[in-house]
């Protein structure tokens, strides 16, 4: 019974009592009310820190096992574990401001945003590749996806060129970005606004408790 | 005590209250005929499949790779699809270590790291069978990137034939399901975010848009409370649905902005 109470119940009870003062927070103004919600905000940033320590720690024991043990790929366990410190060193140095210590920057800077933008960049030859891909297999919605994208592209061409073949194409693309394309998008995101609310609604009232599963 | 009366906040009090009445009105439906479900929803097919899938995979000795996205759920943006999405993470574990085929999942979060191990684990529990391995994996802190580039190496593993992926996914969507398609047997992914949603038919059939999202972990674990959920999410759609086209008949008329515009002000930014 006791367990009960403390796996099941209070959890429940917190949960719906926090979800509801903070909804109540967003339709009625009440005198003090505003100082709970700001205090649980806060309460929700420390413990997402909490969190990160938790996966930091985490991915130091998992790594750690497969460069003690030398399983497969350990090299890569070993350059995540270096990187990780050297980072963590740097942010903690005597005088350090943590991440916005000069070396700290320079690692983000010349480092990790470098790397980032070369993995995205490969987006442009993803998207070629499942292009040419879904024209080969005929599938229709994919040849819509690539009809739509090339006319796109064509019609927001930065060049003024003296072709007025492209008229059209400009004030076509400009018609499809305005209606149909943003018809799609509030249908999905009404959809998924939907969604969402179902979602918050099961947890606030309680039938769905996945803090206790 | 005052109410925050802005013309956005009416609007999602009263679709809050209908969802209310309609999820009890269901809630006390189900209870006196039960079963209702099998005639009020709608199919969704990637769900239908996932499971012959799965047994596909299992006959091929194959593992798979599970997502709920690169979300967290300490960020108001992504913590409802992060929970849609493991909802369906947990619900797809159970079925593929039921019939035996290895999971290894993957998230971009350190708490959601944490709550996807608790729900490996029930999954395990559930299926009944221990010696299938399951393993989850935290492959980056909240950044798009270096998630996209652990799952892509992880879908290039001989072991690893399908994934599924659904949840708080942006452009990396079509990173990762490139890869799938080259590398798998099988992709089934959703995404409520348009920007990733634009990507599904690019590299799967068997996706989800959405509010589908939100909708599988109905029918793959069809618990009452979900499968009402659902009824009263489909019921407050229709109405919607109606609303604009009676808004949009209406505006056509030139009625809408005379008399109705002065109701919505503030509604539209």
């Amino acid at each position: 019974m006791l367990k009960r109470i403390l796996t099941v119940i209070v959890p429940w009870v917190l949960a719906s009592t926090v979800g509801f003062l903070v909804l109540l927070h967003y339709f009625v103004a009440i005198p003090g009310l505003d100082l709970v919600f700001n205090g649980l905000v806060e309460w929700a940033t420390i413990i997402a820190a909490f969190g990160l320590l938790l996966g930091l720690v985490n991915v130091a024991r998992v790594h750690g096992q497969r460069v003690v043990r030398r399983e497969k790929d350990w090299p890569y366990s070993l350059v995540l574990l270096l990187s990780a410190l050297v980072v963590l060193v740097l942010g903690l140095l005597p005088g350090s401001i943590g991440s916005g210590t000069r070396w700290v920057q320079w690692v983000f800077h010349y480092v990790l945003e470098p790397l980032s933008t070369t993995f995205f960049s490969l987006l442009a030859f993803f998207l070629a590749s499942a292009f040419f891909r879904s024209l080969r297999l005929r599938n229709l919605e994919a040849i819509l996806v690539t009809a739509t994208a090339a006319i796109v592209l064509l019609g927001q061409v930065p060049l003024r060129l003296p072709w007025p073949f492209l008229e059209p194409i400009v004030r076509f693309q400009e018609w499809l970005l305005e209606v149909p394309a943003m018809a799609g998008i509030r249908a999905l995101l009404l959809g998924a606004g939907l969604g969402a609310i179902a979602t918050a609604i099961r947890v606030i009232i309680g039938v769905d408790r996945p803090y206790t599963e | 005590m005052t109410l925050r009366f802005g013309g956005a906040t009416v609007l999602a009090g009263l679709i809050l209250l209908l969802f209310c009445l309609l999820f009890y009105f269901f809630w006390v439906l189900w209870q006196r005929r039960g079963r209702l479900a099998d005639i009020v929803l709608r199919r969704l097919r990637p769900a239908e499949v996932l499971r012959s899938l799965l047994h596909r995979a299992a006959e091929m000795g194959d593992g798979i790779h599970l997502s709920p996205g690169r979300g967290a759920i300490h960020d108001s943006g992504t913590i409802a699809e992060t929970m849609a999405g493991l909802d369906v993470l947990q619900a797809t574990a159970k079925e593929a270590l039921a019939v035996g085929v290895p999971v290894r999942a993957t998230s971009g979060d350190s708490l959601v790291a944490v709550l996807v191990e608790n729900r490996l684990e029930q999954a395990w529990k559930a299926a009944g069978r221990p010696e299938v391995e399951v393993q989850g994996e935290l492959l980056a802190q909240q950044d798009r990137v270096a998630y996209a580039a652990g799952v892509t190496d992880l879908l290039g593993r001989p072991e690893i034939q399908g994934n599924v992926m659904l949840g708080a996914l942006g452009e990396e969507i079509l990173l990762m399901g490139e890869v799938g398609t080259h590398q798998t047997r099988f992709q089934v992914a959703g995404a409520a975010r348009p920007v990733a949603a634009t990507f599904l038919p690019l590299f799967t059939d068997d996706y989800l848009l959405g509010e589908e999202l939100y909708a599988a972990g109905a029918y793959l674990a069809p618990r009452p409370e979900r499968v009402v959920s659902l009824m009263a999410q489909d019921g407050i759609r229709m109405l919607l649905l109606g609303l604009i086209l009676l808004g949009t008949i209406l505006a056509t008329i030139g009625v809408l902005e005379n008399i109705l515009g002065p109701l919505f002000q503030g509604i539209v930014p």
